[in-house]
Formats: C-alpha cells, sequence, structure tokens
C-alpha cells in the first residue's frame, strides 16, 4: 500500500474538469484536502479508503491508489481522494 | 461501491452552494436506512461450486477436536457438506460424506469397523477412501455383489490427526497441497505443547475471520468500562490482568508474502520505558497466528512465538467455527498463567465470552473432556440478559447478523486490517493476484518443503517514551515498522540462524530508535 513515488516537495496539479481550475499541492497534503481548501468540498468518512464514500471518477493522470476496496479495474476510472496521491504531473477529475 | 448518481452529486455546479445532508444523515431518518441489501457472496458463500467455496477446498483445514471421534461416528457439516468422522478400528481417521451412496442413509447411524464404517440401512461398508468393501448380497450371489461394489464409491475426504485435531482436504486429489508446518514446528519450545480446542459460532466464518485482524475492539470490547453495573463476568482483560491489550495499538498492517498473507504489527507503550510490538500473521485464507495474549511487557522480549494458533472452519454459510491449538508451557507463557483445564471443547483459557456456553454453564455439570450441547439461539439462553450486561467476542461477532452486510458498513480508519485482509481474500478468489491462488499457494508450500516462515512474534522493547506526543508517535511507528521490515529481510533464513539474525536486528532497531527519537 502506499508506496511513496513522488517527492514530498514534488509540485503536483488538481484540475477541475468542469471549471478548469487548478489546484497545486504537494505529496504532504491529502487530494481531499487540497480540494476543500479551494472550495470543493467532497463528502469522506474513513478517510483511509475503506468506504468508499469520497470515490471520485478521474479523466486523467497518475495515480497511486490507497485504497481497499476498489477493483484494479475500477482504479482505472475512480481514485479515492482521501488517502490516494498523484505520482506526479496533473490529475484531471470529473468535478 | 458509488453509482452514476453519487458521482453526479460530486459534481462541482450541483452541489456548491446548495449542499442538502445526505438522506443517510437525516435525525430520526431511520427510514431512510431502513432497507438491508444482500451480504457479500463472494466472500462468504463457502457450498460446493461458489468462488470463495472452491478457494477454501484448496487447503488443508481442521474439522473437529479428536475428542470427538468416538465409538459412534460423528456427523459433521464442513463447507456446507454434510459428513461423518470416524476413527476405525485400525487407527484410520475416515471423513466421508454423510449420506451413504447406495441410498442416502446417514452413516452416522453407521457401525464402525476394523476397516471402514458399516451403514445401518442394508450394510455396505466403506474403508476411510470412499471404496465399497463389501456390499452384502445374499449367499451365491457374491460375484455380483463384488461387481456393484466395484461400481460405487462412497465421497470421501483424506484426513489425518495432529495434536487432538482432525485435518482434512476437500478439494480434488491432483491438487492437494502440503499441509503447512509453519515454522516446521509451530514455533513451540522445549517443554511447551499444542493444546487442541474448538470453539462453536453462530455465524458466517468471515466475521469471525474479520475479528482476528480487528486489533481495535480489544480495548472497548475487553474493557471494565464496557460492563454494565459491575456485573463483572471474565470478559474484559482487567479482570485478568494484561495490560498491554487494553492499550489502543498503533498499528501497520503490511500484505506479505506476495499478498498470501498480511501482518499486522501493533505498537503499545508498556510505561515509559518500555514499548511493545505484537505483530499478528493473518494467512490466506483463514488462519491466523497469535503472539503470547498475556504480554505484561514486564521485561524486555525478542522474537516470541505463537500462542495461538487459529483456523477458522466454515460450516455452512450460517456456522463456524474457531478450532486449533493454543501453545502452553513456560516458553511462550512467561507469565505462567494459562489454564490448560479451559482448553479445549468449547472453551479456551482467554477471556470468558469466546462460545454460547459461558464457564458456568460449560464446566457447571461437565468437565473439558465432555463434548457438551451446544445453544443454538443466543436470545433464548437462561443467561441472555447476563451475557448483554458483559458481552463478549461471541456476542459481538454473531450478532452482526447471520451474514454481516458489508455494504452496511461504515469503516473507521481503524478497521483497515479486515478491510486489508478482505482485499487480499478477494483478490486471491477472483485471481487478480494469480500469486495467491490456491494451486500457487501450494506451490509456494512446496517451495519451503511446506514449512514456510511466519511474521508471528511478541517483542518487548526498552525504548523510553517520547518527548513529545509526535515523537512518541513517530517512534513508534517507525520501531513497528522496522520490526516488519526485519522479519521480511529474515525471510531468507530458517530456524537458528533466523532466530539469531531477527533478535541482532532488533537490538539494532532498538539502538536506532533510541538515538533518532527524543525522549
Amino acid at each position: 500500500m502506499n508506496q511513496i513515488s513522488s517527492a514530498d516537495s514534488e509540485e503536483l496539479v488538481i484540475e477541475v474538469q468542469s471549471t478548469g481550475q487548478k489546484i497545486t499541492l504537494t505529496r504532504s497534503e491529502s487530494i481531499i484536502d487540497a480540494l476543500a481548501r479551494s472550495g470543493i468540498d467532497i463528502p469522506t468518512s474513513c478517510q483511509s479508503g475503506l468506504c468508499g464514500t469520497c470515490k471520485t471518477r478521474y479523466i486523467s493522470g497518475e495515480v497511486e491508489h490507497g485504497d481497499c476496496i476498489l477493483s484494479d479495474d475500477e482504479h482505472q476510472e475512480y481514485l479515492t481522494p482521501c488517502i490516494s496521491h498523484i505520482k506526479s504531473g496533473t490529475l484531471l477529475l470529473d468535478l | 461501491m458509488a453509482g452514476k448518481q453519487e458521482q453526479a452529486e460530486k459534481k462541482v455546479g450541483a452541489s456548491a452552494g446548495t449542499s442538502e445532508k445526505p438522506k443517510k444523515l437525516v435525525p430520526y431518518g431511520g427510514y431512510y436506512t431502513n432497507k438491508v441489501p444482500g451480504h457479500d457472496p463472494e466472500l462468504t458463500e463457502v457450498g460446493p461450486g461458489t468462488p470463495m467455496g472452491e478457494y477454501m477446498r484448496g487447503f488443508w483445514h481442521p474439522v473437529c477436536m479428536s475428542i470427538e471421534l468416538t465409538d459412534t461416528p460423528k456427523f459433521l457439516t464442513i463447507l456446507g457438506e454434510e459428513l461423518v468422522a470416524f476413527r476405525d478400528g485400525s487407527g484410520s481417521v475416515g471423513v466421508l460424506h454423510a449420506h451413504c451412496v447406495h441410498r442416502g442413509a446417514s452413516l452416522e447411524y453407521g457401525q464402525i469397523q476394523e476397516h471402514g464404517i458399516k451403514c445401518c440401512y442394508h450394510g455396505m461398508v466403506f474403508d476411510v477412501d470412499g471404496t465399497c468393501l463389501n456390499a452384502p448380497f445374499p449367499k451365491g450371489e457374491e460375484a455380483e455383489a463384488e461387481k456393484y461394489a466395484c461400481s460405487i464409491q462412497q465421497g470421501a475426504y483424506k484426513a489425518f490427526e495432529r495434536n487432538g485435531l482432525v485435518f482434512a482436504y476437500m478439494g480434488a486429489p491432483d491438487k492437494e497441497p502440503p499441509f503447512p508446518e509453519w515454522e516446521t514446528d509451530f514455533t513451540v519450545a522445549p517443554g511447551d505443547e499444542l493444546v487442541p480446542y474448538s470453539n462453536f459460532q453462530h455465524c458466517n466464518w468471515l466475521q469471525v475471520q474479520d475479528n482476528a485482524a480487528d486489533n481495535f475492539h480489544t480495548a472497548e470490547l475487553h474493557s471494565a468500562k464496557n460492563v454494565v453495573g459491575g456485573h463483572f463476568q471474565g470478559t474484559t482483560f482487567d479482570e485478568v490482568g494484561s495490560p498491554t491489550m487494553e492499550v489502543h495499538p498503533d498499528m501497520q498492517f503490511v500484505p506479505i508474502h506476495g499478498g498470501r498473507g498480511l501482518a499486522c504489527s501493533g505498537a503499545r507503550r508498556v510505561n515509559n520505558d518500555r514499548l511493545f510490538i505484537r505483530v499478528q500473521h493473518q494467512v490466506l485464507p483463514n488462519l491466523s497466528l497469535h503472539a503470547y495474549t498475556s504480554e505484561d511487557g514486564s521485561r524486555k522480549k525478542l522474537f516470541s512465538r505463537f500462542h495461538i494458533i487459529r483456523w477458522t472452519v466454515p460450516v455452512d454459510d450460517f456456522n463456524s467455527k474457531m478450532i486449533g491449538w493454543r501453545v502452553m508451557g513456560p516458553g511462550i507463557d512467561t507469565r505462567g498463567i494459562g489454564k490448560k483445564e479451559l482448553v479445549g471443547y468449547e472453551s479456551i483459557d482467554f477471556l470468558d465470552g469466546q462460545v454460547a456456553l459461558r464457564r458456568p454453564e460449560r464446566f457447571g455439570n461437565h468437565t473439558i473432556n465432555d463434548i457438551v450441547d451446544i445453544p443454538s439461539d443466543h436470545r433464548a439462553r437462561p443467561n441472555y440478559k447476563m451475557a448483554q450486561y458483559a458481552p463478549g467476542d461471541y456476542e459481538a461477532i454473531i450478532s452482526q447478523r447471520p451474514i454481516a452486510i458489508h455494504a452496511l458498513e461504515n469503516p473507521t480508519k481503524f478497521d483497515a486490517g479486515p478491510y486489508l485482509f478482505r482485499k487480499i481474500l478477494r483478490d486471491a478468489v477472483r485471481g487478480s493476484n494469480a500469486a495467491a491462488s490456491a494451486e500457487a499457494f501450494a506451490e509456494w508450500l512446496k517451495d519451503f518443503n511446506g514449512a514456510p516462515n511466519s511474521y508471528c512474534s511478541g517483542n518487548v522493547f526498552e525504548l523510553p517514551i517520547g518527548a513529545t506526543t509526535e515523537e512518541e508517535v513517530a517512534q513508534r511507528r517507525f520501531v513497528a515498522k522496522g520490526v516488519i521490515t526485519i522479519l521480511t529481510e529474515s525471510e531468507q533464513y530458517k530456524g537458528e540462524e533466523r532466530i539469531n539474525f531477527v533478535k541482532q536486528k532488533m537490538e539494532e532497531l532498538e539502538q536506532t530508535a533510541k538515538a533518532q527519537f527524543k525522549h
């Protein structure tokens, strides 16, 4: 689980599909926290990749999945932003 | 999983500004959550032909205790199959389909022979491998009898006895795996012994297995504060004095052995001077190896090994049994508090509340050597109210419904153990982790001559508490992870060489932590 690949200081980007908004973050911040500080609240519950409450569709990007509940197939299209990370570059979310 | 509608609710425009509470969060809104969806068949159903049932049949399982084999056959249900188990006059153990292949009478009413068992109805005799040894036709018709006998075969499974347990292999004969001799000798120290036990659970097997990787319930369910009105009944650690187990552990869960198992490394502070790291090893599909359950952390201890070896064996989809060995003796039980007279059929010398019968009822008119009747309805027990005052593992686990509904669960981060175990189980059953298929698991066992190493260990380090909470948290996680790393590195060694390697590395880990963190 959660093998660290991106350096903590590397600048990563979340892009919101519907608005084109771009949010920069480093690995030390969760995707869900980065979205929240930009005014986008995704509901969460377990905050550790177990319950699927925050399951979100993404369009492109390299994701390091940290959850226990999505299948390999689902990982191609969905992520749990509470615990998953961006490997590098930009993650385009279907939001 | 979330559907299209939930995804739509996450659309920025749709929810912004007008966000309403989801229905399931409405106060007094039980109406919105009163529908009970189905259970998860992929992981819970175990009958013949089901995905999990087929997977389970690729492994050896204990099916009953040796003391259950008497002068009459023992009727059993295992993996949804009705069976009889018996020891014939020659000492061979038979595990056969219960219903006679002739016309279906149950062999539990049969007569045990010198070789095999004779059906009560028409006298067909079956050997332990299912071969029909005799069909009692009238005099003069022996040739037809012989021909008939050769045309039938009673369903049979290979079985053997070991340390008071009967093990059977219920899969295809050509796929039989080695019996896993963990650590060659199950880490039994000289002078210690494996003592068998069997504890029936009136619920699906998986929630019993879930409980083994649920390291967070102990500090609540097994705590004195959970007992109502002072009605103590031996269900809490406070009553038996196992102080380290009353502390919420800081857990690290690491899939190991190519996804064939899960290491659960828990850090618990003993006092200002010592840190206890307990590593439990969960093995697919239903084995758990538990380190010393009574550790008080009173002195340094490195690489203490198995205290419980436990299989969770499905009876059918709605019943199961924890069956295995308690390790007894001064080697493992350094506090000398184990009670062998409490280990056996429907009993174990752990906290009370492990089975439907509590000790006053279990032992009121019986000894540990008796096969007692098991109450089947937990609410009809005479001591039901007492069990409500001080519930134990049995009450918590079986009351999760006959088969727990995963779709209704709201896990916290502390449920990562059971969730991760379910994930590696699903990957194994589905084939998304080929290394964990039953066939690949058998090959892996053969690579170790059937005797793999285990991560299970109890370790007390001389490590002072961190100067700040942050330091302490960082330190305990560093050590809990470090122990797993050492155990992984030690996989290349066996026996004494491995023990020495692990202990030396743990000493180094202790020194590193002492130097690295502020105390």
